[in-house]
């Protein structure tokens, strides 16, 4: 039992944290231009001053989330490039894990049941629609 | 009134005459009027045609009487962008739509049997192709006049002038026109309460699947190279619209073998292939009215009332058909053992139906949040990556588990048996990405790879070898080809496995960065050394060309020029674009985008993705599995078996 509890922190420290870059935040911020792509993406003048003010909230040493906040406070809501998870936004976040759910639980009925017929297997079953058509 | 019109008028009253003729036939059992409803299809795929001929010939001929041909041509655009200029916007869109469902419909009165499934299957298709020559007679007009002859287009979008987008629309097309089909079959398989109409429905649905993996695999290329952002997908509305019917499109793949083999999943069939074409539907939608802003919507137009209304007659159709036969699709038993294929194919459907819906969500919340907020929220690459990486990583497991798991029950000794090698792949790719330093999402993508991997090797090695036994000494080439359906199933398989390895070493392994390089500067990015040499220029009647040389070297040895640039275009709106070029390692690529540039400085953007080409690979084996798996039986019979007795093809 030990063995794997070593090896899987083994694979949670191989996971190295990093300094922050640009990168880090331009991808979950849009260009504010109408352009509607995200920030990584444009290159636009408005996307090369976003940036800068991005590369100077970093030189600041201002984490990745006091950077989005400060964008949002500059730039509104439509800098974010996902909503918050909060109020009818949470609707977008959790959908699919209750989309997953009610699957999961239809699929967990229909395992219970388990006296099916069998008919014929379907590579073969298609033959004879064939057969049928050739003749 | 131009021709073109007339014809389309023409083609409209010979759909009404089908389904008049088709439904009549139908209800009063006279093989005469379905005689003539078939002619009448003919007689509209012809008509169709012959708009179609007649809109290329107006934009080779630069006739701008017409304002379709005057908004997306002009003189100098060469003669084979005149000819792609056919589907540039909405209006040649929907004539494209409407001439290959015509070719559909054809195929199909050629191919298939005359019986009362074909009948129905005719009569819905034809009201589908009824509601484009609406639009294209009324609304979506493409032989509209322009009232006075300019003296020259608008000319076609640049980023629409290259070889990938004269593939990635019509291959798409030939997806979403087939969708229309595969729901006419299902709508009227179930109408007649007949299993038989899955049986016919398997190889268009694989058909239809095949090109719908070709159109977003072009669409991924052209994003890739042209749109000049570097990646290959960004989960735009748009994008996002392609991707919606071939997941739901694979999940009926597989379920309706689960109704060929135990009678079971009617429902569920019949609603996935609705929900394909409603997806279809919401496709062309979305990308022709503009409804979502996307750097991929090509039309802004009035196509939305019409739209909605097939948006909501659809579901409405399907509703009621299932509510009138709802003795015949009454749920059934459809397992014997939670160890079977059957038991993986249901956790498949689910994977693949909730990755469609989600996506779904996600493409459509910006339209909900502005109904209810007043602010059009914009859901971003973060929110997919999120929800539908579990996914994804759920689905590679699912793939080995469903070829390792046998039809009707798995015993478990035989279970361990198969499992075994599997499962010490899976702890090798874990040790291997350990040793190598890599990402923990990396580590763990190319563990469940390689799990999924070895139970398809597996599996084609001890099916070859049973199928032997069976079959005496037949060759391994001829019991592939004997087995056609699942090799074309396995290579398919394999194809996806190579793909989710492309991304995966885009997504967790990309190196990427900005650069001003000043001439004949030197610099380093990973194995290779850039060395700018300076700003090139040219210009032809198009459009002006600024372009950087860069040279590519590796270890010291001199490997390529790479010449990325910007382009103007006198057309138009004078639009800018970037080409960006690449050097190709397989599987990796040097990509460059020239962002800007001065006298003695250019800016670029340089990135290294170790495993793009493997997308790219994987799409054409996946393509290669559903064409495979399509091989007709009477070609295996006649050129593989002919020389054998006692084995059928």
């Amino acid at each position: 039992m030990n063995k794997y509890i070593f090896l899987f922190l083994m694979i949670l420290s191989a996971g190295n944290a990093q300094a922050l870059t640009l990168n880090d935040v331009q991808k979950d911020v849009m260009c504010t231009c109408g352009c509607g792509m995200v920030l990584e993406s444009c290159n636009c003048g408005t996307a090369d001053r976003m940036r800068n003010e991005i590369r100077e909230m970093i030189n600041r040493g201002m984490t990745k989330e006091e950077i989005i906040k400060e964008l949002q406070a500059m730039y509104g809501k439509e800098v974010l490039v996902n909503p918050p998870k909060e109020g009818i936004f949470i609707g977008l976040w959790y959908y699919p894990v209750f989309a997953v759910g009610i699957g999961v639980a239809v699929i967990y009925v229909l395992l219970r049941r388990r006296n099916a017929e069998w008919y014929a297997d379907p590579d073969e079953v298609i033959n004879e629609e064939e057969y049928d058509l050739e003749h | 009134m131009d021709i073109g019109h007339i014809i389309l008028y023409l083609a409209l009253f010979s759909s009404l005459y089908s389904v008049w003729a088709y439904y009549s036939g139908i209800n009063s059992k006279n093989p005469k009027l379905l005689y003539y409803g078939e002619r009448a299809i003919y007689l509209t795929s012809l008509l169709v045609l012959l708009a179609s001929l007649l809109l290329w010939y107006y934009f080779l001929t630069d006739n701008f009487w017409i304002e379709y041909v005057a908004s997306y041509s002009s003189r100098n655009l060469s003669d084979f962008y005149k000819f792609t200029a056919f589907w540039a916007g909405s209006d040649g869109s929907l004539l494209l739509w409407a001439l290959l469902l015509a070719g559909y419909m054809v195929a199909y009165l050629r191919i298939e049997k005359k019986d009362l499934l074909s009948a129905y299957t005719m009569l819905v298709s034809m009201v589908v192709m009824v509601y484009f020559l609406l639009l294209l007679s009324t609304v979506s007009n493409p032989f509209q006049g322009l009232g006075f002859l300019p003296v020259d287009g608008i000319g076609l979008n640049p980023l629409l002038q290259t070889p990938e987008m004269v593939a990635h629309p019509t291959t798409l097309f030939v997806g979403y026109a087939g969708a229309a089909l595969i729901f006419a079959l299902a709508l009227s398989g179930v109408l007649i309460a007949d299993d038989k109409w899955v049986l016919r429905a398997r190889k268009w649905i694989v058909f239809t699947w095949v090109w719908l993996t070709q159109g977003i695999f072009w669409g991924a290329i052209w994003a890739y190279k042209v749109l000049g952002w570097g990646g290959y997908w960004a989960w735009d509305p748009v994008e996002n619209s392609s991707l919606l019917p071939w997941l739901t499109l694979s999940a009926l793949v597989h379920s309706i073998m689960i109704q060929e083999a135990r009678r079971g999943m009617k429902l569920w069939n019949i609603i996935l292939a609705f929900i394909t074409f409603e997806f279809v539907i919401l496709g062309t939608f979305i990308t022709r009215s503009g409804v979502i802003s996307s750097v991929h919507a090509f039309g802004q137009s009035n196509l939305t009332p019409p739209f909605m209304i097939m948006l909501f007659l659809v579901p409405v159709i399907t509703l009621w058909v299932i509510y009138e036969r709802k003795d015949y699709i009454k749920s059934q038993d459809i397992v014997e053992s939670p160890l079977s294929k059957e038991a993986t194919f249901l956790f498949n459907n689910l994977i693949l139906v909730a990755s469609a819906l989600t996506v779904f969500w996600g493409t459509i919340f910006p339209l909900i949040s502005e109904g209810i907020t007043g602010f059009k929220v914009t859901i971003g690459p973060p929110f997919y990556n999120q929800v539908i990486t579990p996914l994804a990583f759920a689905l590679i497991v699912l793939l080995g588990l469903c070829i390792a798991f046998p039809w009707r029950r798995a015993h478990g000794k035989e279970l361990i048996q198969r499992m075994r090698i599997p499962l010490l792949a899976f702890v090798i790719g874990i040790g291997a990405g350990l040793i190598l330093q890599l990402k923990i999402e990396m580590i763990l993508a190319t563990s469940v790879f390689l799990f999924a991997l070895t139970t398809h090797i597996r599996q084609y090695i001890r099916d070859t070898s049973t199928f032997k036994d069976e079959y005496g000494n037949l060759s391994s080439i001829k019991i592939i080809l004997r087995r056609r359906r699942r090799y074309g199933g396995y290579t398919a398989h394999l194809g996806l496995l190579i793909v989710f390895m492309g991304v995966a070493g885009g997504v967790y392994a990309q190196t990427y960065e900005d650069v001003i390089m000043s001439v004949n500067e030197e610099r380093t990015f990973g194995d290779y050394t850039l060395i700018y040499r300076g700003l090139g220029f040219k210009e032809d009647e198009l459009k002006i060309t600024w372009y950087a040389n860069v040279e590519v070297w590796k270890d010291g040895r001199f490997v390529t020029m790479l010449r990325p640039a910007i382009e103007k275009y006198k057309t138009g709106n004078e639009e800018e674009i970037r080409r960006v070029d690449l050097y190709t390692e397989f599987p990796k690529d040097l990509f460059i985008i020239l962002n800007g540039a001065e006298q003695n400085r250019a800016l670029f953007e340089v990135k290294i993705d170790p495993a793009v080409n493997l997308i790219w690979l994987g799409s054409w084996i996946l393509t290669f599995g559903g064409i495979f798996a399509l091989i007709p039986r009477k070609f295996v019979k006649e050129f593989v078996f002919k020389s054998e007795s006692g084995v059928e093809a």
